[in-house]
């Protein structure tokens, strides 16, 4: 063995160094073809958005007009309501349910746990296109065969079994989250809230739930994305006349290449750019986030409120369930109003770049808020 | 009542856990059931399943061989669904081999970069995972178009006289895969690698080995459990894919993905896409299975 290590021979040092500074290059070229290659292809897709004409090759010079062409798409818009309605109905039931299921798998030791486990990963890990297809038949050639016989209810798909698909894929992974937050959970401080007299429920809602709020808004945020996000399973669960966002852009990308599309994922890409980036900082980050998030929200529901009332009556013309909904939201400004010193003061304990972070969350929070509340009441 | 509840594990268990069971066996579980049944009944007429049910193997057969199929022409090709799937297996392993053969170079250099750097090169890793897919293929596609951008790139150069017909072609879906695939590729074997000790490098180099011995016999043995969740993370998804092939094939390259997918479309052949959604979904599972076996045999002989 010694024989043989003596026998290689040492390598200059020049020759060496030379190979290390040509690994180097290579190395560095390569990270900069991949990132050229992931990067390049959507920032051009930004960049042509803003095209004045409809090549998407040449760019012409600077334009808005695909998104004021956009804002018109009555067609567009409705995919968008839809998107939202069922996004917002699966984060909340998928929110719930996921967090129970997370503390009953960590909490509780009973028989099939790891089968019952094992069958929660299930459809993370299974193709998109036959949970897709599963479903399909499931509605059509179970669910609703059964109702029409047993209740005489006729059902079609459409929005509700959209919903009910986008809850079932959503539960795993908000699942996965609540429950990552859960094993790092320290057990001694329920312990400690028990010695100090808290009975199981005032733990539970002191103690155990603000612990585990940031993966569980972590979760929700992950299971809005990806219900907004969905075609495949959206397209087997869909009905005739509804469609969702992912549906609408599907059938244009389908047909080929327009600045509307690129104006249209644009949008998507920030939108979703800016929920993701909520979510992280949500499971990272602490309460002053989360609190800020609601803050956010609660003053874009709140300031579009304000401004559509007003218009609402400066206009005359008025329903009184317009001017309820409207009145709603104007509460949500008052609230705002009225939290907003405890925030400011929790923030004052938070280092210089925390307070920025907080304050961007409260800004994209507020955005999105506006822009949702907008999208159902003009 | 209540009392009673807060005594009681057994209910509380019951209650916590009833909403998620329920709702995942109930539309998730029994659904696969219900493919699995149709999946061995004959076809009716207008395009769903013969009632009363007759119970039939038919339709795996006929994914071994077309031609058993009673719609089949004189002319069938009875290794049709079997070359689909192989073709389906071999454009996986070749977007795989792609997607190793850039990331991992890629996961070293980020690797040995400064912190910051670090951190800034893996969120642009991340980004993509968390952006929509259909606009990604679809940033891609308005690339690749024949009005595209690289063709009147080329043309203006002089590279070419007439716009290369890039897309609707193998080659599209498959760089369409890569590039939907590639971030999925990197972080296992980023994470694998930025765990190597590179000191163990500079040990074999001073025991006298050359870099690709050294890096051989000791850096890729060491990052192994990295490529390998590679492979399975990428393998897995891009085998049984759907958008992808149907956006940039545009409808020329078959994959079992768009193949299930036209049983219940235009072919209305229930059955028959049920069958082949439970080979695929047996694949995956087997796939992923034997990773989290050999992942875990991994990790027992390390300690």
């Amino acid at each position: 063995m010694s024989a043989r290590s003596a026998a290689f021979p040492a390598y200059p040092r020049q020759q060496v160094r030379l190979r290390t500074r040509i690994g180097n290059w290579l190395l560095g070229t390569n990270a900069a073809l991949v990132f050229g290659f992931i990067y390049l292809p959507v920032l051009i897709l930004i960049l042509f958005s803003f095209n004045n004409t409809r090549s998407v090759a040449v760019f012409t010079g600077f334009s808005t007009e695909w998104y004021t062409s956009l804002a018109q798409n009555e067609e567009l818009l409705d995919a968008a309501r839809n998107s939202l309605v069922v996004g917002v109905i699966t984060t909340i039931v998928a929110t719930l349910i996921g967090t129970l299921t997370a503390l009953a798998m960590e909490r509780y030791r009973f028989k099939l746990r790891t089968t019952f486990d094992a069958n929660l990963y299930l459809p993370i890990v299974i193709p998109e296109i036959v949970m897709g297809i599963a479903l399909l038949l499931f509605f059509n050639q179970a669910l609703f065969p059964f109702l029409q016989n047993i209740f005489g209810i006729r059902a079609t798909t459409g929005l509700p079994t959209i919903t009910i698909s986008h809850i079932a894929f959503d539960i795993p992974f908000v699942y996965v989250i609540v429950r990552a937050r859960l094993a790092d959970f320290d057990r001694a401080l329920e312990e400690a809230a028990a010695d100090l007299g808290a009975d199981e429920w005032q733990t539970f809602k002191r103690v155990t739930l603000p612990l585990l709020m940031p993966g569980i808004i972590g979760g929700a945020l992950m299971a809005f994305t990806l219900s907004l996000d969905d075609y495949l399973i959206t397209a087997f669960t869909k009905g005739i006349r509804e469609q969702t966002m992912p549906l609408y852009i599907y059938s244009l990308v389908r047909r080929g290449v327009t600045p509307e599309i690129n104006a249209l994922s644009t949008a998507l890409l920030l939108g979703s750019i800016g929920l993701v980036g909520l979510s992280l900082t949500a499971q990272n980050g602490g309460p002053v986030y989360t609190k800020g998030m609601a803050v956010g929200a609660g003053l874009g529901l709140g300031l579009y409120g304000l401004f559509s009332l007003s218009t609402m009556l400066s206009s005359g013309e008025f329903t009184v369930g317009g001017l309820l909904l409207r009145l709603i939201l104007v509460a949500a400004f008052i609230w705002v109003w009225r939290s907003y010193p405890a925030y400011r003061e929790e923030l004052t304990d938070t280092n210089r770049s925390g307070k920025v972070l907080a304050w961007i969350t409260v800004f994209i929070s507020a955005a999105a808020a506006i822009l949702s509340a907008a999208l159902f009441l003009m | 009542m209540v009392k009673f509840f807060r005594r009681n594990k057994t209910l509380q268990l019951f209650g916590l856990i009833s909403p998620g069971a329920l709702w995942i066996l109930l539309f998730f579980n029994l659904p696969l059931l219900i493919v699995l049944f149709i999946s061995f009944v004959e076809r009716g007429r207008a395009g769903s399943i013969k009632l009363p049910p007759v119970y039939t193997i038919e339709n795996y057969r006929q994914l071994f061989n077309a031609c058993a199929s009673a719609f089949a022409g004189p002319e069938c090709d009875p290794f049709l669904y079997i070359g689909i799937f192989g073709h389906s297996m071999r454009i996986a392993l070749v977007v795989t081999f792609w997607c190793i053969l850039l990331g991992y170079p890629l996961s070293y250099f980020i690797s040995r970069q400064r912190q910051v750097w670090r951190d800034a090169l893996m969120i642009l890793v991340i980004i993509p995972f968390w952006t929509n897919f259909l606009v990604r293929t679809y940033a891609l596609k308005q690339v690749l178009a024949t009005e595209g951008l690289l063709n009147s790139f080329l043309i203006n150069l002089h590279l070419i006289n007439q716009p290369l017909d890039l897309l609707f072609n193998e080659f599209a879906v498959i760089v369409g895969l890569l590039y939907g695939y590639l971030p999925f590729a990197i972080l296992p074997m980023y994470a694998s690698i930025e765990k190597f000790d590179h000191s163990l490098m500079e040990a074999a180099s001073d025991l006298g080995a050359p870099p690709w011995r050294a890096f051989l016999r000791v850096m890729l043995p060491m990052t192994l459990p990295g490529v390998i969740a590679a492979l399975v993370l990428v393998f897995v998804p891009v085998v049984g894919a759907f958008i992808t092939p149907d956006i940039m094939g545009g409808g020329k390259i078959e994959m079992i993905g768009t193949l299930i997918n036209r049983q219940f479309g235009v072919s209305r052949n229930w059955p028959f896409g049920s069958s082949m959604s439970l080979i695929l979904m047996l694949m995956v599972l087997i796939g992923v299975i034997a990773y989290f076996r050999s992942s875990s045999e991994d990790t027992r002989r390390a300690m």
